[in-house]
């Protein structure tokens, strides 16, 4: 057998597993490994200037990216407008709640102080989970500011549906909450 | 993000001889295959190992992106040299007859800024991506 007919269908499996699995990590790699094969698939067939650009495009850069953006999906941030101690680290009971959220949910959870410096994006705006205020109304409840669109907000509606001085706001996503 | 030592100094073995292979396969771009693009891809990728080295390293984005804007300006101006000497835009500044190891400067010169142009491009793409969770 020819080594391209067998490398051909080592990337055919390849293919068919990164559709099938499910886990994340692992699939970053199968997809750097199907970049390699192509890259030496385009040695094979004479054209080596596209299998350098595929060989560090495809098998460097796109899982680096990927990796890096799988462990940002895993924070979440929260802003802090409060200031007495509900949400402090050791005795505060709304960390505690966000807590077991957010390990429920395999999360990392990132509390800040109301600092705009410290949260900013590059280009815009820092993408902010959720807000924790004092309602102007009743002093005693805790108003949870969070987008509608995600899905995490609808988590944690049920999760302190039993809990009284907590309140959900969902607001639009365009819309400026902060 | 939690890095390994032993990928911290695979990093740190690693990163000069990558720097190396990308300037060599940019200025070897007109006789043998590879070039601008492709080296500068690959001297983005030296950079990105910088970043397991020193995951706190903050880059000037607006810095890197302006670089970016005055090397775009300096391949059109190389391009464009040869209409003082032949007449004509976009072609090789080196008059014909010239012997043909004089001819592959401009080939070198357009290869090496455009290399640049693409790791600057790249750069500034992966940082303002890492900076953008931070």
């Amino acid at each position: 057998m020819r080594i391209e007919t067998l490398l051909q269908i080592i990337m055919i499996i390849i293919a068919l597993t990164i559709i099938l699995d499910k886990d994340n990590l692992r699939l970053v790699i199968f997809s750097s490994a199907f970049s390699l094969i192509a890259a030496s698939l385009y040695y094979m067939n004479k054209s080596p200037d596209v299998a350098l650009a595929e060989a560090a495009i495809g098998s460097a850069i796109i899982p680096l990216i990927f990796i890096i953006a799988i462990e940002k999906q895993k924070q979440f941030i929260v802003v802090n407008h409060l200031n007495d101690e509900f949400l402090d680290r050791d005795t505060g009971k709304g960390y505690k709640v966000l807590e077991e959220f957010a390990k429920h949910y395999g999360l990392k959870l990132s509390v800040y102080k109301n600092d705009d410096g410290q949260i900013q994006g590059a280009f815009r705006e820092r993408n902010i989970d959720l807000i924790v205020e004092k309602s102007p109304q009743d002093n005693r409840k805790y108003l949870f500011i969070g987008k509608k669109a995600s899905i995490l907000m609808n988590k944690l509606e049920q999760m302190t549906k039993d809990i009284e001085d907590i309140k959900i706001i969902k607001v639009e996503e365009s819309e400026r909450y902060d | 993000m939690r890095i390994s030592l032993i990928l911290v100094c695979i990093s740190r073995l690693l990163y000069p001889f990558i720097l190396l292979f990308g300037f060599y396969i940019i200025l070897n771009g007109d006789k043998s295959p590879g070039g601008g693009f492709q080296g500068g891809v690959i001297l983005a990728t030296a950079f990105f190992i910088t970043y397991f080295i020193d995951p706190k390293k903050i880059i000037n984005l607006k810095l890197l992106v302006k670089i970016e804007k005055y090397l775009f300006a300096l391949i059109l101006i190389v391009a464009c040299i040869s209409y003082f000497t032949n007449g004509e835009f976009f072609t090789n500044f080196i008059p014909v007859d010239s012997p043909i190891e004089n001819k592959r400067i401009f080939l070198i010169l357009l290869n090496f800024f455009i290399g640049l142009k693409v790791t600057t491009g790249l750069i500034a793409v992966f940082s303002a991506f890492i900076e953008e969770g931070r």
